[in-house]
């Protein structure tokens, strides 16, 4: 994996850095003036791989830091980690498409942070799948509510008509009753207008029997079906107040969880301030209990999260009408899967794994020390003052604490002489083949005890360092900071390989040599191109002797948004926006490019437009005067397509915005090529590219139709069937000449607009407004 | 036996075939051809007594010296050649399938003055454009189909390597080509052969045609008017004066439109009752009357016409006439 591009989100002076690109060639330096925030941005980057920072990084707004970095897979076999990982669909087929995963830390207000896989559509996997999932939960909640809900209004139905049947019951015995009285009283009624009353009483209480009966079968058949179908949603029913409870219970497990975390760390955070003893004890016991505590609600919540995902999915298929079966085996086949499939930060953590590790190389704790205790090294205090450089060298040595306990003096003192050797062979090697040193330096240790000098320490084992060359043994603070500075380098560079067997790495390296002298600091360099293969290097620097003039697409420029207050915002602009860097930002470049005044009379702030050649040069000044452009375009050739890098660099350098002209040709494409590989600023189809592609032509001379060539450059009559270019190359004619020539005719009117045909203008005009439309968008994007 | 040379005795139009049959031609080169044992008399001034010598001598020499004479094998050689070429430069035509698929209903009147031609018709699709060229080259016969040749393969190389669609361009690039194989520099001295041409772009997607001419027009009718499109007055090679670039004409075509593209043979023929040139004007009209009958029927009545009214003249130039109608 390549480390391609980082954005830094409040971090110290950072708000929001945009993103970064890295030089392609595995060396990028930040270059700015002291407080510019250059620092900050190594930091950043090692607090992106350490995962923890300190409140001092914290902005003022207390906007929590976020780092986000995007790595390149340098082949496809490198995402063979992610096979039954448990990947969403979907997520690989993006990285590959974009060729890129992006990783972004978050840190918390508790200053904990998670690593979340990112990228173009990569979140928006992860998103929808965590949607579908909450939609599933809140979509089936809502469903058994429901069920629940009618199941409830039914039973209190069935309850109803229950009561109706029995009053219609009494309500039927009584008129029945009351007709058995009716029908005694007709029985004894004596004159004809007593029993006419009766007998319509009787009649009318029959027909009301009749009409309560009906009612009665009626409301009774209504009851038989209200009760057959609570009975058939009584299994539903059963399984939405399951659901229901399952649901309230995790959510409850959740909270508890987080109480009980939060219990857990402040006993945690309690227990250095008891006091020794009893106090300490009953702390210790409490904390034993809490994390039992912890465990056990952990274990629960497990239990309760399995069977609730299960249990949503099984009520949301038979609310689907699945056999009640058929529901249970699928819905936990698609619990298992949902379960196995990874969450956005377990993705995070599983590329985590496999970027690249990044270490930071600064020279408080990385130069190598006079002496430094034992105990210091063994129990990892880092605040030692050169622990890093030790730690580094006992790896390299292949020390461990076992081998200080050593009993006997004479075979601890024989394996320590190996040993110096040993290291000394190995560093001698590298001193020589990447510095070319001939003088040859010995580094040695000795394990001693501190004595009576150093009363608190005494007894007390230390180890001892010094370096040794063909005539003097020195203490390393005697040395020179140079070599002290490349040792400690040897030393990070061997011990990182011992501990990761030469994978590849990012070396953050904070002021590299500071005080080195400018050979040694140009030495630092050399040393940077020798191990750029397997090494990502980003450093930060203030000396011109540590940026190759050559190769200004390695920068990156620090700097405050405002120039006069050192609290302002730090921004970035990388290789292709320099232009946008102060001068103050730019000196360590300017100062070795020169040619100050200079370029202040030859080139502008914008709209330079590098030409390959002299030639084409020519033409083009002839083309502004014939088209009569605004002379705000400054033409600049270069000394042939090879010297197209070394002016794109020269620009760049100086803080100049710029275009390349190239044409389509062999020697041309190699040009590109390699541009392309080293800024993205130059690829072919982004919009905010450097480089204008003057179409399928080969040289300026095509732009002329053959009629025009031959009537305004060669002025002769002759059949030409192939490229006007390739038509000066047969005839061996000298092109700057017949260029030039055209530029003065040009220039005094001989040759105007009127003069050129259609074709020739159809091809001017095209390259030219495709020139301005690039300049124009090159002039937004700033 | 004493052999008459024929150079001295033969008259002019009589030859040997090589099917070994004789043909007799008039005056006016009209051919008529025969068995030896069927020569019909000459429509021509020759008298009958004269025609019968002739027979009677042609018969005794070809009998005994056919085989032996130099001359006749040589001249029977070279015809040999001839008609071999004829057959090659008509393979170099675009195909009537071809010609069919890219135009529809159309017609090519062909008529070349001897057996190889100076006029050549060349056709090619590309992309969503039928490139369509009459051609008509410098001289006939043998310079002329020779010229023909290379005017077939530069057309090949530059529609096959042009991208813009344009025929103005097409016909500046065929120029330089030209003459760059002919070396023409404007010298004096030189030769300045080429070509004058039309040749159109259909794009029907568009309705669309663009024309350039060299010296050659181009007529189009349209509801009962026919427009001609003039050319640009260059050949395609060199000319006097510095090479100027083609113009190019953009015509939005219709449905029935009928596009006539065709070399100067037509109208230059001489002919008639008073042996005079066809002419422009009468072969506008002539299309004028017959534009509306189907392309066959047109090459007919052109074939027709253009052989009634050459009659007993010789055919002076190489005859192309192309027609086609909008689909």
């Amino acid at each position: 994996m390549r480390f391609s591009e980082f954005r830094i989100k409040n971090f110290r002076s950072i708000i929001d850095s945009g993103w970064n690109t890295l030089s392609a060639d595995n060396i990028t330096a930040l270059i700015g003036q002291n407080e510019s925030g250059k620092t900050s941005v190594l930091e950043a980057l090692h607090c992106f791989f350490q995962g923890t920072i300190s409140e001092d990084v914290l902005r003022s707004d207390l906007s929590m830091p976020e780092i986000s970095c995007s790595f390149t897979p340098e082949d496809d076999l490198q995402f063979g980690f992610t096979e039954n990982s448990g990947l969403p669909p979907g997520v690989l087929d993006l990285i590959a498409k974009t060729g890129k995963f992006v990783l972004v830390r978050k840190w918390s207000p508790d200053l904990s942070s998670r690593v979340y896989l990112s990228g173009e559509g990569v979140a928006s996997i992860f998103d929808s799948i965590k949607n579908e999932e909450k939609d599933l939960s809140l979509g089936t909640i809502a469903g058994a509510e429901k069920i629940i809900r009618q199941f409830l209004e039914k039973t209190r139905e069935a309850q109803k008509l229950e009561e109706d049947i029995i009053s219609l019951k009494k309500e039927t015995e009584a008129i029945n009753s009351s007709l058995v009285i009716l029908g005694k009283q007709l029985k004894r009624a004596r004159d004809s207008a007593n029993r006419e009353i009766t007998r319509h009483k009787i009649e009318a209480s029959e027909k009301d029997i009749s009409q309560k009966t009906d009612k009665l079968k009626d409301t009774e058949s209504r009851l038989s079906g209200v009760k057959i179908s609570i009975a058939e949603s009584s299994f539903l029913r059963e399984k939405a107040e399951n659901c229901i409870d399952l649901c309230n219970s995790l959510n409850k497990a959740i909270t508890d969880l987080e109480s009980e975390s939060e219990e857990l760390k402040s006993i945690e955070e309690s227990l250095p301030f008891l006091r020794e003893g009893r106090e300490k004890k009953a702390g210790e016991a409490k904390l034993y209990e809490a994390r039992k505590k912890y465990i056990e609600q952990s274990h629960n919540y497990e239990i309760l999260k399995e069977k609730a995902g299960i249990c949503v999915r099984v009520l949301k298929k038979l609310i689907d009408n699945a056999e009640p079966a058929q529901a249970e085996e699928e819905a936990e086949t698609e619990y298992r899967h949902y379960e196995a499939m990874l969450s956005h930060e377990e993705a995070g953590d599983l590329f985590f794994k496999h970027i690249p590790p990044f270490e930071f190389f600064e020279d408080f704790s990385s130069l190598l020390p006079n002496r430094i205790d034992l105990e210091d090294i063994f129990e990892n205090n880092s605040r030692i003052e050169g622990y890093k450089a030790v730690r580094n060298f006992l790896i390299v040595a292949g020390l461990d604490p076992a081998f200080f306990r050593q009993s006997n003096n004479r075979i601890l003192k024989q394996k320590i002489e190996n040993l110096n050797n040993e290291v000394t062979v190995d560093f001698q090697e590298y001193w020589r083949q990447n510095l070319g040193k001939t003088n040859k330096i010995r580094i040695h240790f000795e394990l001693e005890h501190y004595d009576i000098t150093h009363p608190e320490k005494m007894g007390r084992p230390y180890l001892e360092f010094w370096i040794k060359d063909q005539h003097e043994r020195l203490y390393p603070k005697q040395r020179s900071r140079g070599v002290r500075w490349f040792l400690s380098f040897y030393l990070e560079l061997k011990a990182f390989a011992r501990e990761n067997h030469n994978r590849r790495r990012v070396l953050l390296i904070d002021e590299p040599g500071l005080s080195l002298h400018a050979r040694a600091q140009e030495d630092v360099l050399k040393v940077f191109e020798d191990i750029k293969g397997k090494i990502q290097i980003i450093y930060t620097t203030h000396s011109p002797h540590l940026v190759d003039t050559s190769r200004l697409y390695r920068l990156l420029a620090v700097q405050r948004s405002n120039d006069n207050n050192e609290h302002s915002e730090t921004i970035i602009f990388d290789a292709s926006h320099l232009h946008s860097a102060t001068s103050d930002t730019l000196s360590p470049v300017c100062t070795l490019l020169g040619g100050g005044p200079i370029r202040q009379e030859i080139l502008n702030r914008k709209k330079n437009v590098i030409v390959e050649d002299v030639s084409t040069y020519y033409y083009f000044s002839g083309f502004s005067k014939i088209l009569e452009l605004p002379s705000e375009y400054s033409f600049i050739p270069a000394n042939g397509p090879a010297g197209v890098t070394t002016l794109v660099n020269l620009l760049m350098g100086w803080g100049f915005n710029f275009t390349v002209i190239l044409f389509d040709n062999n020697e041309n494409s190699d040009i590109i090529a390699e541009l392309q590989s080293y800024l993205h600023s130059f690829e072919k189809n982004d919009q905010r590219s450097k480089l204008l592609f003057a179409g399928k032509i080969q040289g300026a001379e095509d732009i002329f139709s053959t009629l025009d060539f031959k009537k305004h450059i060669i002025k002769k009559r002759v059949g030409i069937s192939g490229t006007n270019t390739g038509y000066i190359v047969n005839q061996n004619i000298s092109r700057p000449l017949l260029a030039a020539s055209f530029a003065q005719a040009a220039a005094s009117g001989q040759v105007t607009v009127e003069d050129i045909d259609e074709e020739t203008r159809e091809n001017l005009n095209r390259l030219f407004s495709s020139l301005r439309e690039k300049i124009t968008t090159l002039d937004e994007t700033l | 036996m004493f052999i008459l040379s024929p150079a001295n005795y033969l008259p002019n139009g009589l030859f040997a075939t090589k099917d070994d049959n004789l043909s007799v031609t008039t005056e006016n080169k009209m051919p008529f051809r025969s068995n030896t044992c069927n020569l019909e008399a000459p429509h021509n001034k020759t008298s009958p007594l004269l025609f019968n010598n002739l027979l009677i001598f042609c018969t005794f020499r070809f009998s005994i010296n056919k085989m032996v004479d130099p001359l006749y094998i040589r001249n029977r050689e070279i015809s040999e050649s001839l008609r071999y070429a004829g057959m090659i430069q008509k393979a170099l035509l675009p195909s009537e399938a071809l010609m069919e698929r890219m135009l529809g209903e159309y017609f090519t009147l062909y008529m070349p003055k001897e057996v190889v031609s100076g006029d050549f018709f060349w056709a090619s699709s590309k992309n969503r454009h039928t490139v369509i060229v009459a051609a008509d080259c410098t001289g006939h016969g043998v310079p002329g189909a020779l010229m023909s040749m290379l005017g077939i393969s530069c057309l090949n190389d530059v529609v096959q390597s042009d991208c813009t669609g344009k025929p103005d361009r097409i016909l500046n690039r065929l120029r330089e080509k030209v003459m760059e194989c002919l070396n023409q520099t404007g010298n004096f001295d030189e030769a300045k052969d080429g070509m004058d041409l039309s040749m159109c772009i259909l794009d029907h997607e568009k309705s669309e045609l663009q024309y350039s001419g060299a010296n050659s027009p181009l007529y189009l009718i349209r509801n009962g008017r026919l427009k001609e499109i003039k050319p640009d007055k260059m050949p395609v090679g060199i000319n006097a004066v510095d090479e100027m670039p083609f113009s190019n004409h953009l015509i939005k075509i219709r449905k029935n439109d009928r596009i006539y593209m065709f070399s100067d043979g037509f109208a230059d023929q001489f002919g008639g009752p008073r042996g005079k040139k066809f002419k422009y004007g009468p072969f506008k009209s002539l299309l004028m009357d017959i534009h509306l009958k189907n392309m066959k029927d047109q090459h007919d009545i052109l074939k027709g016409t253009i052989e009634s009214w050459m009659g007993n003249n010789e055919q002076i130039d190489d005859i192309l006439v192309m027609g086609f109608v909008i689909t």
